[in-house]
């Protein structure tokens, strides 16, 4: 009682008078009880499905948003985490890729991220047809919330030589929120004056029932991206309750409020906007214009306000000529909505920023909007559905599905198991699920890995599936292409495509050498049951011709004989001194095989040696009954013939990023020379870090096409404040 | 004593801590790291005594395998074949496998004992690290069977240990003060006085009081 008492009290809102009343009537510890239980009930399903349920935010800063088929996007990935607003520095792959008009992938791409954000360049195909492309990027745990949950953005590509028709993408509109979370009641109402300077005005509309049916009672829950705000319990006395509220007190952004009837059941939902502090986000200097073949220089300093004890920050830079990006959004704007919200507000930032926007405006958007993150029906019946995509942290996932060979077949609760073809064996298994599905983990690193997947007990199996690590889920399309839509070459956009022809004619390109900071050294491989019993190496001893006299003559413990049924290979338990009842696990350059032909058929000549584990050997759950591995002198698995129920792939898990590079007038003669500098992105930069000075200095040529040109910086603070900063040079 | 079970409730407290870290995070991958070895069997059990370090029950520790660490597990060092073992849900016993495992800890009477792996060109196996600065102090603690069942009596396990010395990447076995001295490779008059004015009484029986001076002569060469 005490303690609710405290709470009201400390209701600086409140009406005076009505204060005293209130106390009056909270005189029984029977309601403060079911106050509390309530308010906590609320309070912990919220933070457990905040903590269960994440959300993650994508941001790409790609350096224009127009291109010729046949260029190279820049772009730099930022990932947030939705709740703190800061870098997710945990995660480290994305996925980015391009869809065509028709809704379907034409590039993909895994990312590595460090710390939070990830480099990286798509070569766009010169056979894509001009349209509107959309850019999308999300990492593995965003998947479990596709299509909704990636960033999306649109990017107009042109191609001089297809170009009969501009094809562009319409997505279905999202639902109104109004219609899809609220149960229908007309004895509550909630509208909200955002209008005034400093205060938040909410005002409950009642109907004696309501309050009859409530003890007069109703909650008031407000939270911005995952953050409670303010949660209090309210007593509704007469018709119409007015509330007012700091707005100091609410997280700057998109306020969700929620209004409880007495029993915890949503009764009102309403999203508002609550602007944060405008402040300078960097200071740039440069001169406002230049010659061709000149040095610009740009210096960047970040004001003390933004970063006062910090060690600065890491920011993208693109130069690129005005029609090419000008509406490009910013990340800040961006971050507002996230894809929390759908696609709606997306397209309204592409036309202005949030900060042009009336308050009417900004309201009358949001009335239309709903979170496809905090969604009170999931979140009171702590249903937080299953998440099949796991967060990649430390590996990388390899999803698959064993195919049965008929539908009778179980599929679920099976071993799946890879190998790394090699003179080091390595393996790992995994169990399928109910839909007969596995993961398997890889380790994240930039080499061509060689793996073989099977499953582990190929009964019944006729084959192993590996899906794809893109989403395959996409938000429901139409494909406009009519022959209205015909394309429009502007004058901009052909000074564009020539551009590209000369560069292409002349070969000039600005994929630069791999980024090396970003490789990942080397482990060495240690063999995955350690040291064997028996080792033989095979030129150690005289030739034998065939591999079961090998194994009659050399190695003790184990037989190969030829039998009535096939061949047949046994270990002995070296304590009993008995053949196992299971077969050992087979092997041939550390790949499992079924078939004991398999490795009774390969000649001896090919073998380097022979490696023998004679006691049972678990790695998990999975036993070995003894192991023999046949390790070939290729070590590359290529004597024995790879069987239909396995899949061998060569898999990258990301590709490295390349530098930008861009044309050196340094000297006399380059400055003479013939060869024409057209560059569409007049300079690339993914990571300028100011240190701890706040100050960076960023240097590059201009070229030979006068015209306006837009500096586009977007970047993180140390602490993960978000920087967006634009400007413009002219090249005369 | 009290101090002593401080540290053992810090170390507790800190396994639990990575329990709920990252170390459950991903289940299956990780039990296939940390489960992977040999089913062990008791070859010895006729011999009187037993083949491991301190206790034939399982304690509380620790492992790190290619750099990743579980916690909260209860294990068995066995001195006799140096090998860790751990316990399976199903009552067996595996043997984990060597050539992974970096490093390992076990708690015996409210202390905690670091153990480290040493490449197989050198020492071989685990030694227990008592000291790891500039220069390093391990023991190698080993079980032998002491063979006495052609007098009619049960063979009995009996252990030794071996105190080493690590300096510059040589190995130096130590048996007492003296050979200590000799592969400090330091003025001697310089570790006498230091001896007699710490007041350090240095004996081979207890290794861990070689520290001091250790640690003296590690400060003396920064």
């Amino acid at each position: 009682m005490t303690s609710l008492m405290n709470e009201l009290l400390m209701i600086r809102y409140f009406k005076p008078g009505l204060a005293i009343a209130f106390l009056l009537l909270f005189s029984g510890g029977t309601n403060a009880q079911v106050v509390s239980d309530i308010k906590g009930s609320i309070t912990q399903k919220f933070l457990h499905y905040c903590k269960e349920v994440p959300r993650q935010e994508i941001f790409v800063h790609t350096d224009r948003d127009t291109y010729i088929a046949g260029e190279d996007l820049w772009f730099k990935i930022y990932l947030f985490n939705r709740k703190t607003n800061k870098p997710q520095t945990d995660e480290k792959i994305a996925y980015i890729e391009v869809l065509n008009p028709e809704n379907r992938p034409v590039v993909q791409k895994r990312i590595l991220l460090d710390n939070g954000t990830g480099p990286g360049q798509i070569s766009l195909p010169d056979t894509l047809s001009s349209g509107i492309y959309t850019l999308r990027a999300y990492t593995s745990w965003m998947k479990n919330f596709m299509p909704e949950n990636c960033y999306m953005e649109e990017i107009n590509v042109y191609n001089a030589f297809r170009n009969k028709a501009f094809s562009k993408i319409s997505y279905s509109d999202q639902v109104d929120v109004n219609k899809l979370t609220i149960p229908a009641t007309s004895d509550l109402f909630l509208d909200v004056n955002t209008l005034l300077a400093d205060n938040l005005e909410i005002v409950i509309s009642s109907t004696s029932t309501y309050r009859f049916d409530n003890k007069n009672i109703f909650y008031l829950f407000i939270q911005t991206h995952g953050n409670i705000d303010h949660f209090t319990a309210e007593k509704a006395l007469s018709d119409k309750t007015i509330l007012t509220l700091p707005k100091s007190l609410l997280t700057p952004g998109i306020n969700q409020i929620t209004i409880f009837d007495a029993s915890g059941r949503v009764m009102k939902e309403r999203l508002i906007y609550t602007a944060g502090k405008p402040h300078q986000e960097i200071i740039l200097t440069t001169s406002s214009s230049s010659g061709t073949r000149e040095k610009i220089t740009l210096g960047m300093e970040l004001p003390d306000e933004l970063v006062k004890g910090l060690d600065g920050a890491d920011v993208s830079v693109s130069v690129i000529p005005e029609k090419s990006g000008e509406n490009k959004i910013t990340l800040t704007d961006y971050m507002l909505f996230g894809s929390e919200f759908g696609m709606r507000p997306l397209s309204l930032l592409k036309s202005g920023q949030i900060s042009g926007m009336s308050n009417s405006q900004i309201d009358s958007l949001l009335l239309t909007l709903k979170s496809n993150w905090i969604d009170w029906s999931k979140i009171l019946s702590d249903e937080t559905g299953f998440m099949k995509y796991k967060h990649e942290t430390e590996y990388h996932y390899l999803s698959g599905s064993l195919i049965k060979k008929n539908a009778q077949a179980s599929g679920s609760g099976r071993y799946v198991v890879m190998s790394v073809p090699g003179k080091v064996a390595r393996f790992q298994n995994a169990k399928t699920d109910d839909e007969s599905d596995f993961d398997l983990k890889v380790r994240i690193d930039d080499r061509v890995k060689d793996l073989v997947i099977q499953p582990g007990d190929p009964d019944n199996i006729s084959g192993t599936k590996i899906e794809s690590s893109f989403s395959e889920k996409y938000i429901p399309s139409v494909p406009v292409r009519s022959e209205e839509s015909i394309i429009e070459m502007t004058q901009d956009i052909n000074k564009m495509s020539t551009n590209y022809q000369v560069n292409k004619i002349y070969g000039s390109t600005s994929l630069g050498p791999p980024v090396n900071k970003l490789i990942v050294p080397e482990i060495k491989p240690v063999r995955f049951y350690g040291k064997p019993d028996v080792s033989l190496i095979m030129d150690d001893y005289i030739k034998l011709p065939v591999m079961e006299e090998v194994f009659f003559e050399l190695i003790a413990g184990a037989t190969l004989k030829k039998k009535k049924a096939g061949y047949e290979i046994a270990v002995f338990d070296p304590i009993e001194n008995k053949i196992y009842t299971v077969p050992p696990c087979l092997m041939v350059d550390g790949v499992i095989i079924y078939s004991p032909a398999d490795i009774a058929g390969i000649d001896p000549e090919l073998v380097e040696k022979i490696d023998v584990v004679k006691d049972k050997y678990y790695v998990g759950d999975y036993l070995f009954y003894g192991i023999i591995n046949v390790v070939t002198r290729s070590g590359d698995f290529s004597s024995v013939t790879l069987p239909e129920y396995a899949t061998r792939l060569q898999y990258k898990v990301y590709e490295p990023p390349l530098t930008f590079t861009s044309p050196d007038y340094s000297s006399f003669d380059k400055q003479l020379s013939r060869v024409p500098d057209f560059r569409n992105t007049l300079y690339w930069n993914p990571s300028v870090q100011t240190g701890n000075e706040r100050r960076a200095v960023i240097g590059f040529w201009s070229c030979d096409i006068k015209s306006k040109y837009i500096i586009d910086i977007q970047g993180v603070t140390s602490d993960g404040r978000m920087v967006s900063y634009r400007s413009d040079i002219r090249i005369e | 004593m009290r101090s002593g079970r401080i540290i053992v409730l810090f170390f507790l407290i800190t396994i639990s801590h990575d329990l709920s870290g990252s170390v459950v995070q991903d289940t299956m991958s990780q039990i296939q790291v940390l489960y992977n070895g040999r089913i062990w069997r008791n070859l010895y059990y006729m011999v009187e005594g037993d083949q491991f370090l301190f206790t034939d029950s399982f304690l509380q520790g620790r492992i790190v395998i290619r750099g990743k660490e579980f916690s909260n597990l209860t294990l068995k060092y066995d001195i006799f074949k140096d090998e860790i073992l751990i316990p399976l849900k199903t009552g067996r016993i595996l043997q984990v496998n060597k050539q992974m495992v970096d490093s390992f800890t076990i708690v015996w009477q409210n202390r905690i004992y670091h153990f480290t792996k040493i490449p197989e060109d050198s020492l071989k196996g685990y030694v227990h690290v008592l000291y790891k600065g500039k220069t390093s102090l391990y023991i190698k603690y080993i079980k032998k069977i002491e063979k006495l069942a052609d007098q009619g009596k049960y063979d009995k396990f009996y252990q030794t240990s071996q105190t080493y010395y690590v300096k510059d990447s040589i190995i130096h076995s130590i048996s007492g003060k003296k050979d200590l001295k000799k592969v400090m490779g330091v003025d001697k008059d310089l570790i006498n006085s230091f001896i007699r004015k710490s007041r350090l009484k240095i004996s081979k029986n207890n290794p861990e009081s070689y520290i001091p001076l250790i640690r003296y002569i590690d400060n003396l060469s920064q």
